[in-house]
């Protein structure tokens, strides 16, 4: 069984601002911030191999090389900071302003 | 790191698909807890004071439409929801081939001795083709014959990216919640033959055989990719589950063949005639004395209103078209209308997060716990079950 799958849902994505640019924002920023983390993640990796590399003068290196757990625990609570960062001024957002009171 | 997906049938991710995924999964943990939580806050100090009395869920949607944070957490969550399937996506396309050649090994093999029964000539119900529910692409119906698996293999992995650890390690803890449940609530109870009617990937049928080993214990779903995978995955576990390819509406076994039907997560995706048409067709398969069990959604009922206005967030923003109008139901009085007896309704604790001591707990009680965390995906969550007998 080969072939590719479906790359979308066939259902509009929902909107939620009056400025539509607003709702491409947040997903761009999202899919910069995954990719962001995509790179950290790879940069993790590329200096736990660089530090085996200077103690063992040669080890063998290719794109599948993996953390050990204890450093994927440690990433994975460095990428929990992240959001918590990343999504902090969604939390601080400000309301709208009251409606004027009704003048007597 | 996800590990929830089925050790045998796991596929190989990159290490940068691994790291999109644990993304992902953590992203959408903080939506579901820290920035739901805001959201709430914000609602209570912001919004409810000047909501009339007596307002309901759909007051509260209206109310907080315009809600910076509402907006936000509803764009990043929509985003959130394709981005679990876009980071799985690509893994699953890879390993279509390894998958089939595992299906295959264990279809011939049995090593459990389960079964999978497919009906090539089954019409799919219109609701099932017509939407790609929760946004995932192809929805869990795409079956493209022989081996694939991929349906199944896409809502698995998806789910263990999207759970973000909160179905337990194996993504089945309503299924172990429930039997762990019901054995001490019910202990004279011991079904000889299980029915779980849309049962997907077996997640949640598969605790049944667990905790009743003599049973003999029955899958049924429409979805044949799905079931394919669902098959692969019992055997390869080790447990014996029979697959079955039907409609829950016109299930082929006979009267009174059945002694506990089940079904998790499923009747929110019927129509509301569907899910009368289900109860009905649990009565015709029940023997007197069998048990009719479903986790759902709670009803409104149990919830506040800006809880119910949370949990039908799914209707209109994540393709799940019967949700609201199946939480509107009232499922005692739906279980009563279909002929049941002692119809009954119960929370109960996750497993996972609080113990075998809280689930016994739980048995002993009466009623539903009506609170912020039943029925709502985040930490600490209480799994809502409702039944009647036979």
């Amino acid at each position: 069984m080969t072939g590719s799958l479906p790359a979308s849902a066939r259902e509009a994505k929902p909107t939620f601002f009056d400025e539509p640019a607003l709702d491409a924002l947040v997903e761009a920023v999202l899919a910069l911030a995954e990719a962001q983390w995509v790179v950290r993640h790879r940069l993790a990796r590329l200096e736990h191999w660089a530090q085996h590399a200077v103690e063992a003068a040669r080890v063998p290196f290719d794109d599948a090389y993996l953390l050990p757990a204890e450093a994927e625990a440690e990433l994975a609570a460095e990428c929990r900071a992240f959001i918590d960062r990343l999504l902090d001024p969604f939390h601080r957002a400000s309301s709208p302003l009251p409606p004027p009171a009704p003048s007597g | 790191m996800i590990h929830a997906v089925t050790p045998a049938l796991r596929l190989q991710p990159t290490p940068d698909e691994r790291a999109r995924q644990t993304f992902v999964s953590q992203l959408r943990a903080h939506l579901l807890d820290p920035l739901a939580a805001t959201m709430k806050a914000r609602f209570q100090a912001e919004v409810a004071p000047s909501l009339p009395a007596g307002a309901g869920p759909r007051e509260v949607h209206e109310a907080m439409r315009g809600h910076p944070v509402f907006r936000l957490y509803s764009a990043a969550r929509v985003t959130a929801q394709d981005m679990v399937w876009a980071a799985v996506r690509p893994m699953v396309e890879r390993g279509q081939v390894e998958l089939a050649r595992r299906f295959h090994e264990l279809a011939t093999r049995r090593p459990a001795g389960g079964t999978l029964r497919l009906d090539s000539d089954l019409r799919l119900p219109d609701n099932v083709t017509a939407v790609d529910v929760h946004r995932m692409p192809g929805n869990y119906h795409l079956d493209r014959g022989a081996d694939d698996l991929a349906a199944g293999a896409l809502y698995e992995n998806g789910l263990a990216v999207f759970a973000a650890g909160l179905m337990g390690e194996t993504l089945d803890d309503i299924g172990r919640s429930v039997t762990c449940w019901l054995k001490r609530r019910h202990p004279e109870f011991a079904p000889a033959v299980v029915l779980d009617l849309g049962c997907a990937v077996g997640h949640q049928t598969l605790p049944w055989k667990l905790a009743y080993p003599e049973a003999r214990v029955m899958g049924l779903d429409v979805a044949a990719a799905g079931l394919r995978y669902a098959h692969a995955r019992a055997e390869a576990i080790g447990v014996e589950l029979h697959f079955l390819q039907a409609d829950a509406r016109r299930v082929p076994l006979p009267d009174g063949s059945v002694d506990l039907v089940f079904s998790a997560m499923f009747l929110h995706e019927l129509p509301v005639a569907d899910v009368r048409a289900v109860f009905a067709e649990a009565f015709r398969l029940l023997r007197p004395g069998g048990l009719m069990l479903h986790y759902e959604l709670p009803p409104n009922r149990l919830l506040d209103a800006y809880d119910g206005f949370y949990l039908d967030w799914d209707n209109d923003y994540n393709s799940e078209p019967f949700y609201r109008a199946y939480r509107d139901l009232d499922p005692l009085a739906e279980t009563q209308a279909a002929g049941f007896a002692a119809p009954f309704e119960a929370s109960i604790p996750s497993l996972g997060w609080h113990g075998e001591a809280a689930v016994a707990e739980a048995a002993r009680a009466q009623g539903a716990e009506a609170s912020d965390r039943l029925g709502r995906l985040s930490q600490g969550i209480h799994w809502y079950v409702f039944g009647g007998w036979r």
